[in-house]
């Protein structure tokens, strides 16, 4: 008897079940694989959302709505109104800002998406030279899908250890932090394809610069570290000592590096005069020399390691100048200095203040272990 | 009413038990946004917090046991009434039923929050506490057995949660937790008070340890059970302020679930509604063991069937989740019993501790002359 009671208890709450959450059918709903944020008028945004059409019988792999609200959620609401599927979030995989949407802050149209319990922390940020809705709504002859075009380009570089990796939870990590600014991708349309052109660096939540990839890839070295990246520079002949005797001296070499595995330490030296010893060891195999070095004579190799120990040491001082020029401390020395000096009651504010007076000692360890299979 | 009880032989559990109901019944829904509330108070030194409010837990524990093996084999209804006599001891009966059932109300009311605010937005409260309540109903109505069963359960099937960690733990940045010992005293102690609704669960040990076979072990299990816990909400909060930023961790309400929000499997992309769902498991526990405390309570005031109690109580904490409906007043419940259990669970076992080893000298005493 006890137990009908409990079997009846069970099927009684069965014939609830069946009724009470949403369901999402996947030929019913919309989901929305790429958001793109511009500015329109007034306080106005344009939001581009780009939506994965499961219609076997449609032409387009995607289907792309536009439209302009005073918030993002308010715009998705009004783009349902220009849909014929229910738009759904859970798979939205870039969210990429306009430039002028990247200048104005863009840690409101962030927070959006951290607030959605649907959107992934792991979506990626960009910024877009330009508007965003123009990558979106463009149609390219390579490739039919915009937006998993960039989510795999953005992927494959991270991946690849050519660009910081800018995921949702990574950036908001860098902003509600006191001493590091977020560092984003920068995109652009160039020869017909989406391109990374490098990285926009922030102030805050704000756009104030830019660096080429090439800058990207020092930024990585000094905050990161690599296992296997991949990298090209070019040296000076120079003299005492030359690399090939006999040349000049301005006579360009270029290297490509790859295998690269590197670690750095920043460590705060003087609290009050904000000196900073920034060491960085890395090896890597020499995959490629544009010029002909003798590389079975060691002390040839010797040199070479000097002299792109040399040439990375002026790249990242330059770098760490370019950031104190716009005020954006995307290395992070700001936390460095909070986790080394105990009361010290840092903010974004007073560490803004204190960085143009940052100094930095770069030293750089590098070392070249093997140059292929033949010598 | 008689201060000891013995139940039969059959209704007895094993002392190594006694860890896994430990365990269990502390672990509930504090450990799903604890981080936020200490780090508020204690900023990146909250762990030290963390370990401080384990250590006040087990010397707590352990004046427990140390009150209860005083007698032979009374629950704290039974002692309440000898310490203090008929009416104030049964006064402090009914308090300590009435904080059973306001813990059963912040449980289950929280995880439906949560449920709501991260799986089923649109599914109403009613519903949910329904089926919850079905399911606390058969392990309550199955007896004190049948609730350890389903806390050792809790304890061995929610263990493979713990290595999910490893994901947040790609992406932690050491640097969060430096300097280290930058809060003061008071800091941190404010940080371990935060700490309370986290860590309670323990004091149910007041009721059930009538039921347990090997009384002399208690202590060395409830030890175990209580370290673990402490071990447990470490780790969470190690990984928890590396892996966010200060003012992200300000910001984020239930930190422990937004770590799951990045497992990405090639069959699941979302993680952390498995996570969300499967906590189901680690409140039950919780749920049953404190109504059946409040019907263990008053069955032993009025004399009454303790089944009766449980749907009456059943029916009451029903009506009663139904009157939470915003975040605020959830929010607000929540600290109110935070307050409450502070006293109850931390400070009143010490006051009830004199009292019993009072009352036992003045007995020998009363004996010898």
């Amino acid at each position: 008897m006890k137990n009908m009671t409990r079997l009846l208890l069970a099927l009684f709450a069965l014939s609830f079940l069946s009724s009470c959450a949403d369901p999402s059918t996947l030929e019913k709903i919309g989901m929305i694989t790429t958001v793109g944020y511009d500015k329109a008028d007034g306080e106005e945004i344009q939001t581009t959302i780009l939506i994965l059409e499961t219609d076997p019988q449609s032409v387009d792999s995607t289907n792309v709505i536009s439209s302009n609200a005073l918030t993002s959620k308010g715009a998705r609401i009004k783009g349902s109104l220009k849909s014929q599927k229910k738009l759904e979030s859970g798979q939205l995989r870039v969210a990429l800002y306009g430039k002028e949407v990247a200048e104005k802050g863009f840690i409101n149209l962030a927070d959006t998406l951290s607030r959605d319990h649907a959107i992934s922390d792991l979506t990626y940020l960009a910024v877009v030279d330009g508007k965003a809705s123009e990558i979106l709504e463009k149609k390219y002859e390579q490739f039919s899908d915009a937006g998993q075009y960039v989510y795999k380009e953005i992927e494959q570089n991270i991946k690849g250890e050519t660009i910081p990796s800018p995921t949702l939870h990574e950036m908001l990590h860098d902003y509600y932090s006191v001493g590091i600014d977020p560092l984003m991708p920068l995109l652009k349309v160039e020869d017909e394809m989406i391109t990374i052109t490098g990285m926009a660096i922030m102030k805050d939540d704000k756009m104030v610069g830019r660096i080429s990839p090439i800058e990207a890839f020092y930024v990585k070295l000094v905050n990161d570290q690599y296992d296997a990246g991949n990298f090209e520079l070019t040296l000076k002949n120079g003299n005492d000592p030359e690399l090939m005797e006999g040349q000049d001296s301005s006579k360009k070499i270029a290297v490509a590096l790859d295998t690269i595995k590197s670690k750095s330490k920043i460590d705060l030296l003087d609290e009050q005069t904000l000196e900073f010893d920034l060491d960085i060891s890395m090896n890597a195999r020499l995959q490629e020399i544009n010029q002909k070095i003798d590389l079975k004579n060691p002390k040839n190799i010797e040199i070479l390691d000097e002299k792109i120990s040399q040439e990375m040491n002026k790249e990242i001082k330059e770098l760490i100048r370019y950031g104190k020029s716009v005020d954006s401390d995307f290395i992070g020395f700001g936390e460095v200095y909070r986790s080394a000096v105990p009361h010290s009651k840092l903010t974004k504010k007073k560490w803004h203040s204190m960085y143009k007076d940052v100094k930095v000692n770069v030293n750089i360890d590098f070392q070249i272990v093997r140059t292929g299979v033949v010598e | 009413m008689k201060v000891s009880i013995y139940p039969e032989q059959h209704h007895l559990v094993n002392a190594f038990l006694v860890m896994f109901i430990i365990h269990s019944a502390q672990l509930g829904v504090g450990v799903q946004g604890f981080q936020r509330i200490i780090y508020m108070e204690a900023k990146h030194d909250a762990w030290m917090s963390v370990l401080l409010s384990g250590g006040i837990a087990s010397i707590i524990g352990f004046i427990m046991v140390k009150t209860l093996q005083s007698y032979e084999s009374a629950d704290l209804y039974g002692i309440q009434r000898d310490v203090y006599g008929k009416w104030i001891g049964t006064f402090l009966n009914l308090v300590y039923v009435s904080y059973c059932l306001g813990a059963f109300l912040v449980i289950i009311r929280n995880y439906i929050e949560v449920l709501q605010a991260w799986v089923f937005p649109e599914v109403p409260t009613w519903f949910l506490a329904l089926t919850l309540m079905l399911l606390v109903l058969y392990g309550a109505l199955g007896g004190f057995r049948i609730i350890v069963g389903v806390s050792f359960f809790s304890v061995f099937l929610a263990l493979w949660l713990l290595g999910l960690l490893s994901y947040p733990l790609q992406y932690i940045n050491w640097q969060n937790i430096m300097p280290m010992f930058e809060a003061n005293t008071m800091d941190i102690l404010k940080g371990t008070y935060a700490m309370t609704f986290t860590v309670i669960g323990f004091e149910l040990m007041y009721s059930y340890y009538p039921y347990i076979k090997e009384k002399q072990k208690t202590t060395r299990y409830m030890q175990i059970g209580l370290a673990y816990t402490t071990f447990l909400y470490l780790a969470v909060m190690l990984v928890s302020l590396g892996y966010f930023s200060g003012g992200q961790l300000e910001r984020t309400i239930w930190a422990t679930l937004s770590l799951f929000k990045i497992v990405r499997l090639p069959f699941i992309e979302r993680f952390e509604y498995v996570a969300i769902t499967f906590w189901m498991l680690i409140i039950l526990p919780n749920l049953m063991l404190y109504i059946w405390s409040a019907s263990r309570g008053v069955t032993r005031i009025f004399q009454w069937k303790e089944k009766t109690f449980i749907w009456i109580f059943s029916i009451f904490l029903f009506a009663a989740i139904q009157f939470f409906v915003t975040r605020e007043q959830i929010n607000a419940l929540s600290d109110l019993f935070g307050k409450v259990s502070f006293y109850v669970v931390y400070c009143y076992p010490i006051v009830l501790y004199i009292f019993v080893l009072i009352k036992k000298k003045v007995v020998r005493k009363g004996n010898a002359t």
